[in-house]
């Protein structure tokens, strides 16, 4: 026998607590669950998304703000900057373009003695054979940058003596104060020095004047470093007066070779001999005698 | 973060098996499993405290499955339900419980939830599973109570239609 069921009915039981009949075999049914993999993934996003609400949005802000501080300062710094070095080329009066290139010579103590003994050596050799020729050695030998510093003017005509070694003052700033070397003077720029002697050996004179410059050039040495210039004069010959060989140059052949006779007599050897090779070369055609031939060799 | 956790524990077992026996594929319950806690977490500011966190959390379940079920394939038609439901003429010495196995039971009525209309299953599926009432399956769903009770005794016709064959 079968009756039909009444829909109400078994909705009621469905609605009940227990879910009816139904609802028993249902709460028989398996409980699958989700995987572990996807509850991590929940789980972490859930993570991500608090950790998103925790930044507050206000760190953005100073992020920005931060960074606007750092250009300000940044921008300030550099114009600070640019007001120190324009005040540095107003005190100096030099230009920007000028400053920026720097001409770099390095020149040692010992590499610096070594060009003047060889610049000596040079200007002794070209003593003999010409005198343009020397100069124009001496001008070769003269730093390329310091040339161009300092133009070629006529050298002093009294040079102060160097300051004693004992009351110099220590190396480094004995070098920044001293004046630049004097540059080799070519024989033109030597005949306007000694205009009264130009007109008979110019170029004799200007070997001459350069040789005294020179001379000058050691004693600065002499105040730059004492023993080591002592040194030097002690291997050097005694440099003779240019001044009073100059002199000798006006006299007449007898009384010049009388004098040169005098000097050797004198003990004054070497200055006799720069006489005689003085006079040889402007007198090449005189007859010497034995004692001032054996002299002059 | 330690409030969400267990909130996710107490849910995420009833949560997931109504999406599991609403769309019958696991793959398709794991993917809408994620995607509505990633709604719920993205959407908890709009979470009204008044409303029970259950019934918010099926609505966001609830309206993904509709969304699958449309893309997916037309809903069965009513007229069919209403077949099966008129034959329904059973003794009540042959109630389910007491004619089939333990085993029988339960897979007949897994298969019964199978082919029961999308809409009718969710329905049947938010009272079995999750125990809502009336009122909170009509909120959930968003239809009116009557259609509600409508789909359950449909609902039920179907599945006391797969015990008695």
């Amino acid at each position: 026998m079968s009756k039909r069921r009444d829909p109400d009915e078994d909705l009621q039981r469905l609605l009940d607590d227990d879910g009816g009949e139904f609802g028993a075999i249902y709460k028989r049914l398996s409980h699958p669950e989700p995987p572990r993999r996807v509850d991590r993934v929940v789980l972490a996003n859930a993570a991500r998304a608090v950790r998103g609400d925790r930044a507050p949005p206000a760190q953005r802000w100073l992020l920005g703000l931060g960074s606007a501080a750092g250009l300000v300062l940044a921008a300030g710094i550099a114009w600070q900057v640019g007001q120190q070095i324009d005040a540095q080329d107003a005190q100096t009066g030099a230009p920007r373009s000028e400053r920026t290139v720097i001409p770099v010579q390095p020149i040692t103590e010992s590499a610096r003695t070594q060009k003047t003994e060889s610049v000596e050596a040079a200007a002794a050799m070209a003593d003999q054979e010409s005198p343009a020729e020397a100069a124009s050695a001496k001008q070769e030998s003269a730093p390329p940058l310091r040339r161009k510093a300092t133009p070629a003017k006529p050298a002093p005509a009294a040079v102060p003596p160097p300051a004693p070694a004992a009351q110099a003052p220590p190396l480094l700033e004995q070098r920044a104060a001293e004046p630049e070397p004097p540059p080799a003077v070519p024989a033109a720029d030597a005949a306007q020095a000694f205009p009264q002697e130009t007109d008979n050996v110019s170029s004799e004179a200007a070997s001459g004047a350069a040789r005294e410059r020179r001379d000058h050039a050691a004693g600065k040495a002499v105040g730059l470093s004492a023993p080591k210039a002592a040194a030097e004069q002690s291997r050097a010959p005694a440099p003779s007066s240019s001044v009073k060989l100059r002199q000798n140059m006006h006299l007449a052949p007898q009384d010049w070779l009388a004098e040169i006779v005098r000097l050797k007599n004198a003990g004054r050897r070497q200055e006799a001999i720069e006489n005689l090779r003085l006079f040889r070369r402007m007198h090449p055609d005189w007859q010497l005698s034995d004692e001032l031939r054996r002299l002059a060799e | 973060m330690l409030a969400f956790e267990m909130l996710y524990r107490r849910h995420r077992g009833t949560l997931y098996r109504f999406l599991l026996r609403s769309l019958r594929q696991r793959a398709d319950a794991d993917e809408l499993f994620q995607e509505t806690w990633s709604r719920a977490i993205a959407a908890r500011e709009r979470y009204r405290v008044e409303a029970r966190f259950t019934t918010w959390l099926l609505q966001i379940a609830h309206n993904l499955v509709i969304d699958r079920f449309r893309r997916s394939r037309p809903q069965a038609s009513t007229e069919e339900a209403e077949v099966v439901f008129n034959q329904l003429d059973a003794p009540d010495d042959e109630r389910p419980d007491h004619v089939l196995s333990e085993f029988e039971q339960r897979r007949r009525l897994q298969i019964a939830l199978e082919e029961l209309p999308e809409e009718q299953r969710v329905t049947f599926l938010l009272r079995m599973e999750n125990g809502l009432g009336l009122e909170e399956i009509s909120e959930v769903t968003g239809v009116g109570r009557e259609t509600v009770k409508s789909r359950l005794r449909y609902a039920l016709a179907r599945v006391r239609a797969r015990f008695e064959t």
